[in-house]
C-alpha cells in the first residue's frame, strides 16, 4: 500500500483547485436537476435557480406521482401483422429494463468468463487462437456494422426481441475477457486437480471449485455490466425499438411533446427516477466498482 | 502401465469433449454475429435494393462512388470530418492529460482523493442521457438566469447561440469522459516500483518531475492502448448529440459517429444499409492504419520503461 504524500507542492495546490471546480460543477448540475424536479412549472418560469417555492412539504413531490401514474412511450408493435400504436407505461419499461440490463449483464458476465477459463485451464492450442482473437478485435477498428447486424437479426427473426438483444450479448470478446484470462491464470491448478481426483467430472470443477474463485471478479463485471446496459438507450432504442427500457424512455420524455410531461420539471423527475436505482448499487458496491480494474484481475 | 495410458487417453477425450462442448456456442455465435456481420456489412457496401425482387443485388462500387463523393462534396460531411477531427484532438489532448493529472493526484493520497475518485467516476454511474439532459437545460435555462441576475440584461443559452454550441457540447464530453480513464490510470500507477518512486525523492525530485519523469513512462502501456483503441473513435464518437437533439441536430454540429448512428436508426426500410454500409467500409479502411500507425509512433518514440 503507497503511503500518503505528506509534502504540499505548488503542483498539488492547483491540482487541487481544479478538482474542487469539477466537483462542485458536478455537484451544483446533480442538485440544480434535483431541485428542478420538485419545482412546478410556474414555479420553474419565475425561479430557475432557487430553491422550490414554499415549505418543503408543499414543494411539487406531485411531479413523482404524476410521472410514476403517467409517463409512458408511444411505440409500434406489429400485432397479428399489424403495426399497432402502444404505449408503453412505467412497470413495462421497468420488466424491459430488468430483462434488457438483468439477463443482459449476466450472459455478457458469464460468456467471457467461461470462456476465458477454458483458454486459461486448458492445454488445447486453440485457447491462444481465442486469447489472440480477443486482443485483434479489440485493437482493429470496425465500423459501422449495425446495418448489417440489424438485417442478419431481421433474417433470423430476432430483430426487437429480448432474444435477439441476448444473442449479441452472448459473445466473449472485450476487455472483460483478458480481466478474467488473467485472474484464472493466477488461480493455482492444484484445487482443479484435487477436484478430479476426488471423481469431480469437467463441469463440476468449472462450476463448483474454479468459477467460485473467481466470484468476487465475477461480481464486479456482473455490477458494470448492469449499470452499463441500465443506463443504456442506443443499443435498446435501435435493436428493440418496441420494448423500451426506462433510460430510453427518459430519452423519449427529452424529446417528447405529451401535454403535462413536456416540461423542464417533469424530464428532471424522470432523469431522478433512473438514476436512483444505479446509485443505490453504486453506494452498496462503490468498493467493489471502484477496485483497480486490471488486465491481472481485479486488485483488492 | 498400459492401464494407466488407457485412463489417460480417456480423460483426455472427456476433457476434448467438455471443450468443444462449452466452447461450441460462444464460438458459433462469433462466427455468425462478428465474422459473418462484418463481411456481411463489406458485401452490403458493393450491393442495392432491389424493389422488384425485394432483396439485395449487385452493385459494384456505385455506393462507395456515392459515399466519396458525397464526402467531398456535401456540407455535412465537410463538418463532420472537422468536427471529428476537432473532438477526437481535444478529448485525446485535454481529456487524457487531465486524466493522467488527476489519476496522479489520487495514486498519491493528497487530501480529498477519495471523495474526488467517486466524483469523477460519477459520470459513468449516472446514464449519458441523464447527464445531458440536466446539463442541456442548465447551460441553457440556469446559465441565462445568472446573466440576467448579474448584468440586468438577457442571455442567450449556450446551446440556442451558434457561437457557442459546439463548444458547450465538447466541453460537456471532456468533462463528463474523465471516470474510466482515472480509474484505469491509477491502478497502472498503483504497479510502479516505491523503490523507484522512494530513489526520486531522495534524489529531491519534485512531484512534477516525478510525474513527467517516473509516473508517465511508468503508465506509458496503458496510455498507448488508450490512445490506440481512441483512434476509432475519429469516426464513432457521437459527442452525445443523438442525447442533445434526437435526430435533429444541425449539419454543423455533425459527427461521423453522430451521422452513422442517426442514419441507421433513421432508416425504417433496409434500403439505405448499403450507402451506411459504405461509409463503414470507408472509414474501417482509415482507421485501421491510422490505429496501427498511431500505436506504432507511440511505442517508438515513447519513453522506454527500462
Amino acid at each position: 500500500m503507497r503511503r500518503k504524500e505528506k509534502g504540499i507542492s505548488v503542483f498539488f495546490i492547483v491540482v487541487f483547485a481544479v478538482l474542487v471546480l469539477y466537483a462542485l460543477s458536478m455537484l451544483l448540475l446533480l442538485f440544480w436537476g434535483v431541485n428542478t424536479s420538485l419545482k412546478t412549472q410556474n414555479d420553474f418560469r419565475k425561479n430557475v435557480l432557487g430553491l422550490p417555492s414554499g415549505a418543503p412539504w408543499n414543494w411539487a413531490w406531485d411531479n413523482y406521482v404524476y410521472i410514476l401514474r403517467y409517463f409512458y412511450v408511444p411505440v409500434k408493435r406489429e400485432i397479428d401483422g399489424i403495426t399497432t400504436p402502444v404505449n408503453v407505461g412505467i412497470l413495462e419499461q421497468v420488466f424491459n429494463t430488468l430483462m434488457y440490463a438483468g439477463i443482459g449483464s449476466l450472459i455478457a458476465t458469464l460468456v467471457p468468463c467461461i470462456v476465458s477459463y477454458m483458454a486459461a485451464k486448458f492445454d488445447f492450442r486453440f485457447g491462444k487462437i481465442l486469447v489472440a482473437t480477443v486482443i485483434v478485435t479489440l485493437v482493429i477498428p470496425i465500423i459501422g456494422s449495425q446495418p448489417s447486424e440489424i438485417q442478419l437479426l431481421r433474417s433470423l427473426s430476432l430483430y426487437d426481441s429480448f432474444l435477439g438483444a441476448w444473442v449479441l450479448k452472448f459473445n466473449f470478446l472485450g476487455m472483460y475477457f483478458l480481466v478474467f484470462y488473467g485472474t484464472f491464470r493466477g488461480v493455482s491448478k492444484e484445487y482443479a486437480e484435487a477436484a478430479y481426483i476426488d471423481g469431480a467430472s469437467e463441469l463440476t470443477v468449472m462450476l463448483r471449485v474454479m468459477i467460485p474463485l473467481v466470484k468476487v471478479t465475477l461480481m464486479t463485471v456482473i455490477c458494470i455490466k448492469f449499470i452499463e446496459f441500465w443506463n443504456d438507450y442506443q443499443v435498446p432504442l435501435l435493436y428493440l425499438p418496441s420494448h423500451p427500457t426506462l433510460a430510453y424512455g427518459v430519452f423519449s420524455l427529452s424529446t417528447s411533446s405529451i401535454q403535462g410531461m413536456n416540461t423542464v420539471p417533469m424530464r428532471m423527475v424522470a432523469c431522478v427516477i433512473v438514476v436512483i436505482p444505479v446509485l443505490v448499487l453504486f453506494v452498496v458496491f462503490r468498493d467493489r466498482l471502484m477496485g483497480n480494474v486490471s488486465m491481472g484481475g481485479i486488485k483488492e | 502401465m498400459v492401464k494407466k495410458s488407457v485412463a489417460f487417453a480417456k480423460r483426455n477425450r472427456k476433457k476434448l469433449l467438455f471443450y468443444c462442448a462449452v466452447l461450441a456456442l460462444p464460438i458459433l455465435q462469433f462466427c455468425v454475429f462478428y465474422i459473418g456481420v462484418n463481411l456481411n456489412s463489406v458485401l452490403l457496401a458493393f450491393r442495392r435494393y432491389d424493389f422488384g425482387t425485394g432483396g439485395f443485388v449487385w452493385a459494384g462500387f456505385d455506393n462507395l462512388e456515392q459515399a466519396c463523393r458525397d464526402l467531398i462534396e456535401l456540407d455535412m460531411f465537410r463538418s463532420s470530418t472537422k468536427n471529428s477531427i476537432i473532438v477526437f484532438l481535444f478529448t485525446q489532448l485535454f481529456g487524457i492529460s487531465f486524466a493522467l493529472i488527476f489519476s496522479y493526484f489520487i495514486y498519491k493520497k493528497m487530501t480529498g482523493s477519495g471523495f474526488f475518485k467517486v466524483i469523477l467516476f460519477m459520470p459513468q454511474i449516472v446514464s449519458s442521457v441523464v447527464m445531458v439532459i440536466i446539463y442541456k437545460y442548465f447551460v441553457e435555462r440556469a446559465y441565462s438566469a445568472v446573466v440576467e441576475m448579474l448584468t440586468g440584461n438577457t442571455a442567450e443559452g449556450l446551446l440556442a447561440s451558434p457561437d457557442t454550441r459546439f463548444g458547450t457540447i465538447l466541453f460537456f464530453t471532456i468533462w463528463a469522459g474523465f471516470g474510466t480513464q482515472v480509474l484505469m490510470y491509477t491502478s497502472a500507477m498503483g504497479g510502479i516500483s516505491e523503490s523507484v518512486v522512494d530513489a526520486a525523492r531522495i534524489d529531491g525530485a519534485s512531484p512534477l518531475r516525478e510525474f513527467w519523469n517516473i509516473t508517465i513512462p511508468g503508465v506509458w502501456s496503458t496510455l498507448v492502448t488508450f490512445v490506440t483503441v481512441g483512434v476509432a473513435h475519429i469516426f464513432t464518437n457521437q459527442m452525445n448529440l443523438y442525447s442533445f437533439y434526437g435526430t435533429q441536430a444541425d449539419y454543423d454540429l455533425y459527427t461521423f459517429g453522430y451521422f452513422l448512428y442517426k442514419s441507421v436508426q433513421e432508416t425504417k426500410s433496409m434500403t439505405n444499409y448499403p450507402y451506411i454500409a459504405s461509409f463503414g467500409l470507408i472509414f474501417t479502411v482509415i482507421a485501421v492504419p491510422l490505429t496501427f500507425a498511431v500505436k506504432w509512433l507511440f511505442e517508438r518514440f515513447g519513453p522506454k520503461t527500462d
